[in-house]
């Protein structure tokens, strides 16, 4: 991320964006494409002057005619469209480090299990309201069988010239989300009688550093091999069990799946968790050089950079006094719905917030006052913005560069 | 041995059938209307009700699965408080609740307006069987996961939803249930093995559980979880009103009990974990089960999930339910025997 060194303030998206419709229905064994996805397609596809779309409407409109599944190379030319698609939403809202917005992937999570050996998915379960997520139970020791996340890079190379973060799923946060039918009872069965919690966390660390060894640290030396520069290792479960022993195992994982990895730069993103307990954690992290955090949600949507404007970025001086020396990717866009605070619902649109590029602006100058040196920020929304439509995920993107431009501005 | 009871129940929040989990997520998609929605919820609870029935559990629940959160349905009946919009992260689980906060003195606005909304009675499903259990987060826990602008102390707190409580059982006696379990993790919940509660405070906690709730005519259980309960045991089977104390074994050895005494209750034996999908031995788990009821002042057993069944999937949160079932059978039998 550093080697744009001449930019203050680059700008990037987390990982992942909506799928459109098309892409959706595209791929569906059982759903139909209607005249709404195509529309949005040509819409996009003209909007975002990607080339040749007239090709994917093309295969569009040959689906929404077709009584029968799509063929697999079908599929996959749908998935490839949107991924182009992705990227061209990030480089034209003015992006300076791209990816495919996970167009690719189920989902982090699934995505990863789903192509290992050594796991079976089990069905969903609630992660909040109507809000559910797919969870999978390791049943052996993992396995890698076949590249994760490489045809996917490959294709991002061959379709962008800007520079490329790769964002991959953590071992802390896969193991946290999965169940256990195969450690904790290989350990009971061994030495029946032991505590509970003792066979539990040795179980976790035995599946964490299986997974980092047999599985992940192999495909991230295969995309440092075939040219990635910079991997984003998401971990949004890090804190969930808040104990001594359970940070020092993710710092464990971490630093085992990242060590003598040359040529790459490794980031971490963590979101909506404690970040008291992480910042004592962080300076741990060996080859980590730059912490992608959310910060604006929890912050103000007024106006200003002294401390009073901006409570959300207070907990930056967790981690510079915990003695962190990397770099920034600072949330400063929220990208959950947003019911507003007493007396703050600036720019909200139904449950959406927009925010503006000053204020934008305001959070980045007031971070490089707690930080000091404006070349440690980079800037991104808080999380992967999946959650929003494209319409507003472009809008927020186009602020966040907009707003980046103007920080840059101030500093000149 | 022959007289010791022994039950079987869940313990809380069941898991939404892919149905209702399809349905739920269609309606916030706006492609499922009011109607649908609440079909697939009285279809999901049918199905759980029937599934209960046939394993003969002792006492029946519609697993409540239309609460959003544990604590959403007390906050949206209760004044003075204001549910945030904002996550939080529920205990060291995937799941997250909206965090209410107190902004003046509580007091039941609407329970059975909205209440009775939120509990599948139906007369149906449940002729027949008298016993409807329902589940509620204790006072304790409440207190603790609320933000609080408004009394002086935790304590004070702790009394008011005490009272709130009260209100809420009351309602929920008139509408049919016959027991209710205040399931209390953060009285346990936290690293090692020290108590997360202070001895005044637990001092308070049984003096407000006692005074507000002792006299209503229902059975009340407490149940603790996500932490080790063997440090305030005692002083928790202290409390008279309850029958039964439920214990959390998949974060408290059973060897660290053997100085507590259950003061004559049952013990709420949750040996078959709500966290992970590796389905317990009926047979281990009624050995576990028959170790429990052995612990000193223990009347009988409850055999129940360590917590709520809504951490997995439908499936196997019903296959665990099978579990439950069979253990009782096999520890009821040996007990037989041993007369």
């Amino acid at each position: 991320m550093r080697e744009g060194k001449q930019k203050l303030f680059p700008v990037q998206e987390i990982g992942s964006i909506a799928k459109p419709g098309w892409r959706v229905k595209g791929v569906s064994e059982s759903a139909r494409l209607g005249d709404e996805q195509i529309a949005e397609a040509m819409l996009w596809g003209r909007r975002l002057k990607v080339k040749d779309y007239g090709k994917l409407v093309e295969l569009l409109e040959r689906r929404s005619h077709s009584a029968c599944a799509p063929t697999l190379e079908e599929k996959n030319q749908v998935r490839e469209w949107s991924a182009i698609y992705a990227l061209r939403l990030f480089e034209s809202a003015g992006l300076d480090v791209v990816y495919s917005g996970e167009q690719w992937r189920v989902e982090m999570y699934e995505h990863l299990v789903q192509n290992v050996e050594g796991f079976r998915l089990l069905g969903s379960v609630q992660s909040f309201d109507n809000k559910y997520y797919t969870k999978a139970a390791v049943i052996s020791t993992p396995r890698f069988v076949h590249p994760i996340y490489l045809d996917e890079l490959k294709f991002v190379q061959k379709h962008t010239s800007l520079q490329i973060k790769v964002p991959i799923t953590g071992p802390y946060t896969l193991v946290e989300w999965s169940f256990d039918e195969f450690y904790e009872k290989r350990l009971k069965s061994r030495s029946p009688g032991t505590d509970v919690q003792k066979v539990s966390f040795k179980a976790r660390r035995e599946f964490m550093l299986d997974f980092v060894g047999n599985v992940l640290r192999k495909e991230v030396e295969l995309l440092a091999s075939s040219g990635a520069k910079s991997i984003q290792i998401d971990e949004p479960a890090i804190t969930t069990k808040p104990s001594e022993p359970e940070m020092e195992l993710f710092v464990e994982a971490i630093n085992e799946l990242t060590h003598g990895i040359d040529g790459v730069t490794f980031s971490l993103h963590n979101c909506y968790s404690d970040y008291g307990l992480l910042a004592r954690f962080v300076p741990e992290l060996k080859d980590i050089t730059l912490l992608s955090l959310e910060f604006a949600n929890r912050d103000s949507s007024e106006y200003g950079i002294d401390a009073h404007s901006r409570p959300g970025y207070s907990d930056l001086r967790l981690f510079e006094d915990a003695g962190y020396k990397g770099s920034y990717a600072l949330g400063v866009e929220h990208i959950h719905d947003y019911m507003g605070r007493p007396g703050d619902p600036r720019n909200a649109q139904g449950q959406d917030i927009l925010e503006t590029p000053e204020l934008v602006r305001d959070r980045i100058l007031y971070a490089t006052k707690v930080v000091v040196d404006p070349a440690r920020i980079v800037v991104n929304p808080d999380c992967g913005l999946r959650t929003r439509s494209w319409d507003v995920a472009y809008s927020k993107l186009l602020a966040l560069s907009q707003g980046a431009k103007l920080a840059r501005e101030a500093f000149e | 041995m022959a007289n010791t009871r022994v039950e079987v129940t869940l313990s809380g929040i069941h898991s939404r059938s892919e149905n209702t989990v399809r349905v739920s997520r269609d309606f916030e998609r706006g492609r499922a209307g009011a109607q649908e929605l609440s079909r697939a919820f009285r279809d999901d609870a049918d199905a759980l009700f029937a599934l209960q029935k046939s394993y003969g559990f002792s006492k029946v629940s519609d697993g409540q699965l239309r609460w959003q959160d544990p604590l959403r349905p007390i906050s949206e009946v209760t004044g003075g408080l204001v549910i945030s919009a904002d996550l939080s992260r529920w205990f060291d689980t995937n799941t997250f609740y909206k965090k209410p906060t107190v902004v003046g003195e509580l007091e039941v606005t609407g329970w059975d307006r909205v209440g009775s909304s939120l509990i599948d009675y139906r007369p149906d499903q449940t002729s027949g069987l008298k016993n409807r259990i329902a589940f509620l987060p204790g006072p304790y826990t409440l207190a603790s996961l609320v933000d609080d602008k408004f009394y002086n102390s935790k304590n004070e707190l702790v009394t008011a939803f005490c009272k709130v409580l009260e209100e809420i059982v009351s309602s929920l006696l008139r509408s049919g249930v016959s027991c209710v379990q205040f399931n209390e993790p953060s009285l346990v919940y936290g690293e090692g093995k020290a108590s997360q509660i202070g001895s005044k405070e637990l001092s308070n906690y049984r003096r407000g559980f006692q005074n507000m709730l002792s006299d209503l005519p229902v059975e009340l259980r407490l149940h603790t979880y996500f932490g080790n309960s063997a440090p305030i045991v005692s002083q928790l089977a202290g409390i008279e009103c309850i029958t039964t104390l439920g214990i959390d074994f998949t974060q408290t050895p059973i060897s660290e009990l053997e100085g507590s005494s259950f003061n004559g209750k049952m013990v709420g034996c949750g040996c078959v974990n709500s966290r992970n999908s590796l389905v317990e031995d009926p047979k281990w788990v009624a050995e576990f089960a028959a170790n429990s009821v052995a612990l000193k002042g223990a009347s009988g057993v409850t055999i129940l999930p360590s917590s709520d069944l809504r951490y997995l999937p439908r499936d196997y949160a019903d296959r665990k339910l099978k579990v439950l079932a069979d253990s009782a059978s096999l520890l009821r039998r040996r007990l037989e025997a041993v007369q």
